[in-house]
């Protein structure tokens, strides 16, 4: 998918993405010294639902543009493209790993998990699963999952720290009655599932 | 019912199709697969080399709003008695200047107010400004005939850099790492490094991939913050959790692809495993207070400073690395007014770590296989601008002709090329044009400019636009 879409699809399958039509562009998430050494002009964070406007209304600065889309093969829209390349490089796995916005995506879609995803683990799995790749997981592909909830529930039933860090990434409101260990983990899962290839690839 | 569709998935995947169909498009996908590395097989075609490279990475120090070349590498004496006289109209002859300079009414001549020195067996000439590479002098090759286009910054450094006055351009160091591919398996090829406060911004188009595919762009190592974006992993996510979490996305990619055989699913799970080798690799790299005392202060760095001679030290240990292209920025080189003054405070900060750099490639014995560039985007006036004192003047933009250096990598040591006229403001012999110094560079690497092409919009795109030539005087 092209730059935009991966982000917005992130959004969408965490249930954030603003749906708004019109208006005017928006500022998300970005390292805070991004503009430190290009001069004068700010980058003004926006907040609230302006944080997770699709793509197209982000704020386009061409020489210096919001990087998590340029690595994405985002042109510069200093000229003329009728065709994106599509690349395939190690700074794109950075920002769908660590990029605050697809963090905060992996957290509110574990929230969504939790929620909606129906009683068992394997129903849970299989409802994230569908969410990310609209179709159910393959039985092998259920196992892997089931592993990486038990590993990752075990590790922050015993590290409530990094439990309560992992939990508190992004703006976007956290319900407070929902197990801080269980939504650490199912944050863990949802940031596996918004990494796949078939997540960020349309066939 | 799963195993049918997979087989059906298998024969219909257009992204599969297209690379089981495609001659072109198989073998580069198979070499993809076959290669150590994600970044290993060039693009670009298996013509190269065109022929045997002498060098083997490029690190190149730009000095960013255009050094004075009459009062750093091309001694004017005559202009002494003529200081602060009208510049005969003859020499400035029908040549646009700028609109800074335009209005002021008088040319009047402002001499150097630095002595030059000559140094080592050959002699070279430098300013009194440069003692350190005074000590490298045997070792560089000095152009005092470069001459370019724009006059103004920003399309000066896009012209030097892609070879076009007009913005959207693919950057040298995106060109040759489409050409040439990876030594390296933790990095990217083409890594980027800024230092200097004020002057003339320096922005990320200057390391774009233009309409080149998005691997080739050049990557920003940050002295402050994260050196690379996104390398940290957030609050709550460890080294450890990372792993685990890295493993488990590339053992799910790794189940599709055994139902799919497709090779962009591959190329994906070797773009994470990298992703997690920089995150190992990157902190110790830039971490230089593991180097000798001996070799920080020869430098001049000072870990944990943001500056060119802790940049000048990454670049050595980049190119150690196996890093294709390393390219230095340093600002506020831009000095309208006030030139003598703010070069007393400009040149310390370059001169020390620059010839530092160009001796201890040297010392590895990685001289030979690394070609170090250093210059800007355009040379300054012998007219003055601004208030003409005693010990102080201002010179404008000149791309007419500017001196840069380059060291190493095939390049001919202690030799001096090019002539400009009395005044420092004319070519008079040998002049090196901004696509000839491109299509050298790119000879030294092995690279024919012409045929380092790209297509783009039903064209093939040279570096070089459609001029260049090699400069035969500049090779060892």
């Amino acid at each position: 998918m092209a730059a935009e879409s991966i982000r917005d699809n992130a959004l969408a399958v965490s249930g954030l993405l603003n749906r708004e039509l019109g208006g005017r562009s928006v500022y998300p998430y970005q390292p805070a010294d991004y503009y430190a050494d290009k001069g004068r002009w700010k980058w003004l964070q926006s907040s609230g639902p302006d944080l997770y406007r699709r793509g197209l209304y982000t704020f386009w600065r061409r020489t210096t543009f919001y990087p998590s889309f340029q690595v994405f093969d985002a042109p510069t829209r200093e000229f003329c493209t009728v065709d994106r390349p599509r690349t395939n490089t190690p700074l794109q796995a950075l920002v769908t790993l660590n990029d605050p916005v697809y963090v905060e995506a992996a957290r509110v879609l574990g929230q969504r998990i939790m929620l909606q995803g129906g009683e068992s683990t394997a129903r849970k799995l299989s409802f994230a699963f569908r969410l990310c790749v609209a179709r159910p997981p393959r039985e092998k592909e259920l196992q892997v999952l089931e592993r990486i909830f038990a590993e990752h529930l075990a590790k922050y039933q015993a590290d409530a720290a990094a439990a309560a860090a992992l939990v508190g990434n992004g703006a976007a409101p956290r319900l407070e009655n929902l197990s801080v260990a269980q939504l650490a983990a199912w944050t863990a899962v949802g940031n596996v599932l918004l990494n796949l290839d078939e997540t960020i690839t349309r066939e | 019912m799963f195993n049918d569709l997979a087989e059906l998935n298998r024969a219909l995947t257009r992204r599969s199709f297209f690379t089981r169909t495609s001659a072109s498009l198989g073998s580069t996908a198979l070499a993809s697969l076959l290669s150590p590395t994600l970044f290993a097989a060039p693009d670009a075609g298996g013509a190269i080399p065109h022929f045997a490279p002498k060098a083997k990475r490029v690190i190149y120090l730009f000095m960013s709003g255009g050094p004075s070349h009459i009062d750093l590498y091309d001694p004017k004496p005559k202009l002494a008695e003529l200081h602060g006289q009208e510049m005969p109209a003859s020499v400035r002859g029908m040549q646009r200047v700028t609109l800074m300079t335009r209005n002021q009414g008088q040319f009047l001549v402002a001499a150097s107010q630095f002595k030059f020195v000559k140094h080592g067996q050959s002699g070279q000439e430098l300013s009194e400004l440069l003692p350190h590479i005074g000590k490298i002098a045997d070792r560089i090759a000095i152009i005092r005939s470069m001459h370019t286009e724009p006059i103004n910054h920003d399309p000066a450094v896009n012209f030097i850099q892609t070879g076009s006055g007009v913005v959207g351009r693919p950057t040298l160091g995106s060109w040759l790492s489409y050409g040439l591919g990876s030594e390296n398996k933790n990095l990217p090829d083409f890594i980027v490094l800024l230092s200097g406060a004020g002057g003339q911004p320096v922005v990320s188009r200057y390391w774009s991939n233009g309409f080149l595919p998005g691997k080739y762009q050049g990557v920003q190592f940050r002295s402050q913050g994260e050196a690379v974006l996104y390398l940290s992993n957030p609050p709550g996510i460890d080294g450890q959790t990372r792993k685990a979490l890295i493993d488990g996305v590339n053992e799910l990619n790794r189940l599709k692809y055994d139902s799919l055989a497709d090779p962009e699913i591959q190329a994906r799970i070797n773009s994470f495993e990298l992703a997690y080798r920089m995150q190992m690799s990157v902190p110790e790299l830039m971490d230089i207070s593991s180097e000798s005392q001996e070799t920080l202060e020869r430098y001049g760095a000072q870990p944990g400073q943001a500056s060119f001679a802790n940049n000048c030290l990454l670049a050595r240990r980049l190119a150690e690395r196996g890093v294709r292209f390393i390219q230095l920025y340093h600002r506020d080189w831009d000095h309208h007014l006030d030139l003598p003054n703010r070069m007393r405070q400009q040149c310390p900060q370059t001169d020390q770590a620059s010839a530092a750099l160009v001796r201890d490639l040297q010392e590895r014995g990685m001289l030979d296989e690394t070609l170090v560039i250093w210059g800007g985007e355009f040379g300054r006036t012998t007219f003055n601008q601004g208030p003409l004192k005693k010990d102080s003047y201002g010179r404008d933009h000149h791309p007419r002709c500017y001196s840069i250096w380059m060291a190493g990598g095939g390049v001919k040591g202690g030799i001096t090329l090019g002539k400009t006229d009395d005044f420092g403001y004319n070519l008079v012999e040998d002049g090196v044009h901004v696509h000839d110094f491109q299509a050298t560079i790119l000879h030294l690497l092995g690279i024919d400019h012409q045929r380092l092409t790209y297509r783009f919009q039903g064209r093939d795109f040279h570096l070089t636009d459609v001029s260049g030539n090699v400069v035969p005087k500049l090779l060892a």
